[in-house]
Parts: structure tokens; C-alpha cells; sequence
């Protein structure tokens, strides 16, 4: 077990170092922040000064290692806009992103496997092929459209939910959290479920499919034949079949939801992570663009591991690689 | 006026105590500050915040002129010292009184908060070479030459309480000293998020209508709108053009549009031989000859641009500022539209048969940039001119811009100082290590850069303002730059609610009224 947490470290390491040399050349190739950050009133002589005061007139090569040293210390460096620490404002910006994405997850996981199942089960019927054809529609429409539908709906025509923002907080542990609160919910609940429409479509696409699958399977058939009930089969024999594939579907959709809520948090004035790497893009702020994507890194890899591990939770004949040995 | 209307509301309290209107105002901003620290980054956002805490000695009205703010008067003692009398029994958010030290340290913390900054506050104190206390109400400044826009760069500098001189932006951002002399003080902030501001009941001019003023930033404009039209927010600035009918239509919303300070305007290539994006049939640069820049001009129908791309808001600009701004000169008309004419005269500079140029401009950084580009090149298309456009999203565009990698492109700029060298200077100054920063066209002429010098130096407001009309006159002439539109600026409110707008776009609820 621990070899394998090590070169799973070691692999997380590998894809840091990479994707922080492709942002670091590529940020350096689109442009200069100081000509799209400085006012246009200001001199050449002071836009040379500035230039320096960033460190932008040194090689690529040297500003890289310069990164790299200080990162090594925790310090990912200021924002060049807000004259803050990158994390600091990432970490300020987290909680409300993880909260909006593990709602979405919470609603793909609750409406997707029990419909999912249902159509799995009876393909044929009115019902299935009604959810189905959710599902589609659920894949196929763009979600910033559906988010701007679902505002006129229930923010402008019927006034039920607000259109936009974060509700009230409560801190638990330090954290603030808006699902606690009744306001708080109202808030969430539009764009938790505008996020979530395409993993409900996924998870039901995914569980009907395993449902299918499974169901054809022999040790079903056996476990009729032994008498189990239908709700029995279906319970422990089917289901647990069924939650291999769909668990590392999830484990990385997880990983997606929280990276890019990008587009529902713009739409609905989220404050997460999310508008501040589309705000830092536009203005080539990069100590936050790289510090946002290092902390993606670093959320993927830990995803990854989880993953593996509840496998081996769900699946005994699983073994994590390195641990038998 | 304003008695009869507490009183109205006293009354309205008394008999139906349930449906009192809660005082609180909920703002829809365009674009978040990015910092509390008025003196770190010179950017519209963080400005517009600023005014709502902060006073400066002068502050600069709704068109931009400057008035009184907590300097009561000034006078000239001569050519190059100033002397303000402070306004009295002024207080700080903090209780603290304010006084003659305040505004030394102040403007002494300009270069401390500089520091890490992507455009500072410097430039306009660096003129400034001495402030001192004559009595606590009184201040003299020195410059180190006649410095006709003293007041213009003092309206842009807050004034904070002494004991925050060594203050750092830092501090500032979580909140530490974040105290001013304005109609509002500080409560929260979260970055990208909100900004929350109550009343200050000692301000020293006429109080604010509101309890609580909450800014909320949604950046998309789709979410902007839609923020209002559900009623979450009481006013939002800056309206898509497409949605401004939906919103004047909807029952209970009104729209105001003021006009802005923000010229749209072409800058060509003038000072290289070939240019990588403009060729002529035997391969020189074309636009190097004033008759083809004045052609291309004659070829812009800028009442069509307005009034199709823009849905109206917009006004043809044939200046660098619009009406009513110092330097602004009534003898130059906007150019006619008139294809025929630059027809002949691209004949009469000898390319009958046009020539080939690639137009570039951003798609990302004013309101529908992308479409005006694309209509500019049709126009250009049809006196002859073979063009292709090609957007790009701005932190691509300006770098490459800076770098004279295009030929022909299309920039906005900001009147920030309310009169002409505020973009005279930066656009069309001889390029050189301390002028002409936004002169990506290279346009020189030492015409020009002569009256714009002597105007600079000129103390006396009328012969200033007769040097600044001469140098746009120059500049036009030789058509340095082709000015398109100044941008308007738009704000939607509920009924009920008025703001008379401004022209630099800020949202101030200080000015925002209650019927």
C-alpha cells in the first residue's frame, strides 16, 4: 500500500512539473500582462519600470526558477491585480466551488442511479424511454443556455428562486457554508442543478447500461433460481455490479465539476474559483492562473487515489498495485 | 425637498409600520475592484469604489469637471505653488478630525503603495515637489513647473487619515485602514464578490439616502441583466446593447444613457516604409500619406455604426473629446460619410485600384468590438480598399499591438482627466521614453507635440484650452488617428429609483435618489 501511495506522489509530482513548464512558456508566448493591465496614459519609461518591478524583462527560463524556488516555500506569488497571495485568494474562493459541485454530484447521484435503474430494467416502457430522452436532452443542450432559461423561469417569470449569487453563510470549522441555511439553499439549488443536468444524463446513461448488462449475467439468473426476491437481486447482486464503472466515472466527473464550474458560475455570479481563473486569464494574471491549475493538479491526483481505493472497498478482488506484494 | 421627502417617509413609517421601505440599496457592478487601497491600482473599478469612501481635495463631477470636495478653495500664488484652504470640522470614518498633516501624508503614500503595482498613482504626483502645512487648514503645494492639471491629478488622489501613511495595500485589502472622509464607510469586501458600505452620518456634505449599500459583481452580462429583471439587485451599470429595449420595456425598470468619455478610434501605421499588414500594388505602406488615412475615414457611415451595431449607444466622435470637455473644439465637424469622394482621393494619392490591409482589432474588450471591426471592414471594402479584419481577445491583441505587429487597429480610450491632452498625449505624442505610450500608430508631427507642449505648461484656462483646440486641429488634420464614437454609458434602475449617470461610468449611490 504505501509503494503504491508513493508512486502515486511521485506521478502527481511528474504532472506538476510538467503542466506548470507548458502554462509558465505558454503564458509567456500569448502576451505581456503589463500592456494589457497598465493604464494607456502612463509613459514607455514607466511602463519599462513595471516591467522590471515584475521580473517580466528577465528570461523565461530564469522568471521559471524563480517560480519554482518560491513555490517550494508555499509562496506561489501576488496576484499581479490584487496584490495578494494567488492561494489565498484560490483557497478564499474554494468552498463555495467544492459546495456547488458536491451538490451537483449529491443531485446526479440521487435522481441518476434510481432513474437510471429503472430504465435499465424495463428498456421498453413508456417511463424508460421518457428518461432517456431527458437524458439526451440533458447531454446535448448547452448548459449556459439552460442556466439562462432556467433564470428567466424561476428567478424572472416566477419569482421563486433568486437569479444569481451566493446566500447567507454559517462557518463550520472556519469554513463558510450557505447549505445550512434556507436562504443559503435558495441560492444553491439553481445552479447545483444546472451543473448537475449533464451528470444526471451521465449517471443514468451509465447505471441503466451496467443495469442492462448485469442483468443478463448468469449469477442473476442463479439467484432467481434460488429464489431471491426481485428487490434482493437487485439490492446487493445487480447494484453492487453495476457501481464499478460508474464510481470511476464520478471520481473523475468530481474532479471536472469542481475544475470547470466555470460556465455556471458565471452565469449565476457564483463566487468560486471559477470566475476568478476566467478573470486572471483575461488580464494574463499569472501567479493565480498557475496556482489555480497547480491545485487542479493536485485535486485530480488525490480524486484518482480515492478512487482507486473505494474500488477496492466495492470490488475485493481488486488489489491496489504493490499491495500484495 | 429632501425634508419633504424624510418627512413622507416619517409619515409613511407611522401608518403602515410593516411595509417600510427598508433603506438598503443592492448595486450590480460590471467589473470588481480588485483592491481597497484607493492609491494601488489607477483602473476604472477600483477608482469608482474609491469615491464612495474616499474624498480628494477636489473631486471630479458627474462631466468630469472638477469641484470642490475637502479643499474649499485654492488659489494660484504663483506659477508653480498652490494654496488650498481646507474644508473644517471634516472627520474621518474613524472619528478622527482631518487636517493639513492628512493630505501631506497622503500624498506621500502614493509611492509606497505603488509598490507591485500594474499601474500606479505615480504619474500624477510626480510633479509635485513639495506639500507642507501653513496651519492645520491649510496646505501649499509645489510643482516643479507650471502645472495646469494640478487639480485634475489631485482629484485622483484619496485622502487618508496620517496615522495610515505607512499603511500597506495588503493591510488595506483585508481591511485595516481602509478609512476615508467619504458618504460611505467601509464594512466588507470580498474580492470578485461584494463590497459592503453603510452610511457615514458625520459626512460633511448633504447625507447619502442609504442605510446600506451592497455592490455585487456579475461580470457576464447576461447574469447582469438578469440579476435586474428578477429583482435581486436595484440598479446595474453598463447594459449589453442588445438587451437595453427588453429592459425599457419591462414594467417597473427604467434605462438612463449618458454619454461617455471613452473614444473609439483607428490608429495606422505611420512611420515605416512596409508595414506588415497594409500593402499597396508595388509593396510600400499606404498609409504613411495622410490622403489615404482621410480616405478611409470619408469611408465610415459612424451614424450607421452607432445606430445599427451599437443599438444607439454611441455618438460619432470627430474629436477626441466629446462636447462640453475642456479643449473641445466646435469648428471640427464629425466627417461625412461620403464613399464617392474617398474613392477619388485614393485615386488621387494613386491607387486606383485600392490596396490590400488586414484591419485588427480586439473581441473582448469593448462592447461588441468584434462587430464594429467587422463593419469598419465593409465600409473600407467598398471604397476599394481590399480588407480583411481579424479579432482577437485582448490579452493577445494589446502585446502584439504594443509590439507594431499590425498595420491598421482599432483602440478605446478613456478621457480620464476630463479634458483633451488626457488622450491627445498617450495617442498621438511623438513616441519616445516619456510620451506616446498609446501611440501604437507612431504618428509624429512637431507641430503638434509643440502646441500640446505650450498647452501643457499654460496656466491661463482660456489660452490652454485655444493650444489644446489648435493641436486636436493639427492632429485631425493630418489625420493622425481616425476618432469612430465616444461610448455611451447605461444604467437600468427600478422605478422609483434615479441616478443622472456619469461619463466615466462610475456608479456612485451617493448620487443615486429615492422618489
Amino acid at each position: 500500500m504505501s509503494s503504491y501511495l508513493l508512486s502515486r506522489i511521485l506521478q502527481a509530482i511528474m504532472t506538476l512539473i510538467v503542466m506548470s513548464v507548458l502554462v509558465f512558456v505558454g503564458l509567456y508566448m500569448i502576451g505581456n500582462p503589463v500592456d494589457v493591465l497598465l493604464s494607456p496614459s502612463a509613459t514607455p519609461a514607466e511602463r519599462l519600470e513595471i516591467i522590471q518591478a515584475f521580473g517580466l524583462d528577465r528570461p523565461v527560463w530564469e522568471q521559471y526558477f524563480l517560480f519554482v524556488s518560491k513555490a517550494l516555500t508555499g509562496d506561489l506569488g501576488n496576484s499581479f491585480v490584487f496584490n495578494q497571495p494567488a492561494l489565498d485568494l484560490i483557497l478564499q474562493r474554494m468552498p463555495a466551488t467544492l459546495e456547488l459541485a458536491f451538490a451537483a454530484l449529491l443531485m446526479a447521484l440521487v435522481i441518476g442511479i434510481p432513474l437510471g435503474i429503472r430504465a435499465g430494467l424495463r428498456p421498453d416502457g413508456l417511463v424508460s424511454k421518457s428518461i432517456m430522452t431527458f437524458s439526451i436532452l440533458g447531454f446535448s443542450l448547452p448548459t449556459f443556455w439552460i442556466g439562462l432559461i432556467m433564470i428567466l423561469i424561476f428567478s424572472v417569470q416566477l419569482g421563486w428562486l433568486p437569479a444569481s449569487g451566493r446566500g447567507d453563510t454559517v462557518d463550520i470549522f472556519g469554513v463558510p457554508v450557505s447549505f445550512l441555511t434556507l436562504n443559503g439553499w435558495s441560492h444553491l439549488i439553481l445552479p447545483a442543478f444546472n451543473l448537475a443536468l449533464f451528470k444526471i444524463s451521465l449517471v443514468i446513461r451509465l447505471t441503466r447500461a451496467g443495469v442492462m448488462e448485469v442483468m443478463q449475467l448468469d449469477f442473476v439468473r442463479f439467484a432467481r433460481a434460488k429464489g431471491l426476491t426481485e428487490h434482493r437481486i437487485l439490492r446487493v447482486h445487480v447494484l453492487k455490479n453495476t457501481l464499478i464503472p460508474l464510481i470511476t466515472v464520478i471520481g473523475l466527473e468530481l474532479g471536472s465539476l469542481i475544475a470547470f464550474a466555470v460556465v455556471t458560475e458565471t452565469i449565476f455570479a457564483w463566487p468560486g474559483m471559477g470566475k476568478l481563473i476566467i478573470d486572471a486569464i483575461a488580464v494574463l494574471d499569472r501567479p493565480v492562473i498557475l496556482a489555480y491549475l497547480m491545485i487542479t493538479v493536485i485535486m485530480f491526483s488525490l480524486i484518482n487515489l480515492l478512487v482507486d481505493i473505494l474500488y477496492s472497498v466495492v470490488d475485493p478482488r481488486v488489489r491496489l498495485e504493490g499491495a500484495s506484494r | 425637498m429632501k425634508i419633504l421627502a424624510t418627512a413622507a417617509l416619517a409619515m409613511s413609517v407611522a401608518v403602515l409600520p410593516l411595509t417600510a421601505v427598508a433603506r438598503d440599496l443592492t448595486v450590480g457592478l460590471a467589473a470588481s475592484t480588485t483592491s481597497m487601497d484607493p492609491q494601488f491600482y489607477v483602473v476604472g473599478p477600483n477608482s469608482a469604489m474609491a469615491r464612495n469612501i474616499f474624498d480628494g481635495l477636489v473631486n471630479q463631477d458627474a462631466r468630469q469637471q472638477i469641484e470642490a470636495a475637502l479643499a474649499e478653495s485654492w488659489e494660484r500664488i504663483d506659477g508653480t505653488t498652490w494654496e488650498f484652504k481646507l474644508r473644517p470640522d471634516v472627520t474621518f470614518h474613524d472619528g478622527s478630525d482631518f487636517t493639513a498633516e492628512d493630505v501631506i501624508a497622503s500624498i506621500r503614500r502614493v509611492p509606497l503603495a505603488a509598490t507591485n503595482s500594474p499601474s500606479s498613482f505615480n504619474a500624477y504626483v510626480k510633479a509635485i515637489t513639495k506639500v507642507t502645512a501653513v496651519d492645520p487648514l491649510t496646505v501649499r503645494i509645489s510643482t516643479d513647473g507650471p502645472t495646469p492639471l494640478l487639480l485634475n491629478n489631485l482629484s485622483r488622489i484619496a485622502i487618508m487619515p496620517s496615522e495610515h501613511a505607512e499603511t500597506t495595500t495588503e493591510d488595506m485589502n483585508k481591511g485595516i485602514g481602509v478609512i476615508g472622509t467619504g458618504p460611505f464607510s467601509f464594512l466588507s469586501w470580498t474580492p470578485g464578490e461584494s463590497t459592503v458600505l453603510t452610511r457615514n452620518d458625520a459626512y460633511w456634505g448633504e447625507k447619502a439616502e442609504w442605510d446600506k449599500v451592497t455592490f455585487r459583481v456579475f461580470k457576464n452580462s447576461n447574469a447582469r441583466v438578469a440579476a435586474m429583471l428578477s429583482g435581486d439587485v436595484d440598479l446595474i451599470e453598463s447594459i449589453p446593447t442588445a438587451d437595453t429595449r427588453r429592459l425599457e420595456g419591462s414594467d417597473g425598470l427604467q434605462v438612463i444613457t449618458t454619454t461617455g468619455n471613452r473614444l473609439m478610434y483607428l490608429h495606422m501605421d505611420q512611420d515605416r516604409e512596409t508595414s506588415p499588414y497594409a500593402k499597396a500594388p508595388d509593396g510600400t505602406n499606404p498609409l504613411l500619406k495622410s490622403e489615404i488615412r482621410r480616405a478611409l475615414s470619408l469611408s465610415l457611415n459612424r451614424e450607421a455604426i452607432v445606430d445599427r451595431i451599437m443599438d444607439g449607444q454611441g455618438t460619432p466622435a470627430g474629436q477626441v473629446v466629446p462636447e462640453g470637455y475642456f479643449g473641445y473644439d466646435p469648428a471640427l465637424p464629425v466627417e461625412t460619410y461620403d464613399p464617392d469622394k474617398a474613392k477619388e482621393m485614393l485615386a488621387g494619392a494613386g491607387y486606383p485600384e485600392g490596396f490590400s490591409l488586414t484591419f485588427h482589432a480586439s473581441n473582448d474588450r469593448y462592447p461588441n468590438d468584434s462587430r464594429i471591426a467587422q463593419a469598419i471592414g465593409q465600409f473600407f471594402t467598398r471604397i476599394g480598399v481590399n480588407t480583411s479584419v481579424e479579432t482577437l481577445p485582448g490579452s493577445v491583441y494589446f502585446t502584439r499591438a504594443s509590439a507594431q505587429e499590425f498595420s491598421l487597429i482599432m483602440g478605446g480610450a478613456a478621457v480620464e482627466t476630463g479634458e483633451a491632452s488626457g488622450v491627445l498625449g498617450p495617442l498621438l505624442e511623438t513616441y519616445g521614453d516619456n510620451a506616446g505610450q498609446g501611440n501604437r500608430g507612431r504618428y509624429s508631427s512637431a507641430e503638434f507635440d509643440a502646441a500640446l507642449d505650450q498647452a501643457r505648461k499654460t496656466l491661463d484656462d482660456d489660452e490652454r484650452e485655444a493650444m489644446l483646440q489648435k493641436a486636436t486641429g493639427i492632429a485631425i488634420a493630418d489625420m493622425g488617428i481616425i476618432p469612430l464614437f465616444f461610448l455611451d454609458n447605461t444604467w437600468a434602475m427600478k422605478a422609483g429609483i434615479n441616478y443622472e449617470g456619469r461619463s466615466d461610468g462610475y456608479t456612485l449611490p451617493y448620487y443615486v435618489t429615492a422618489e
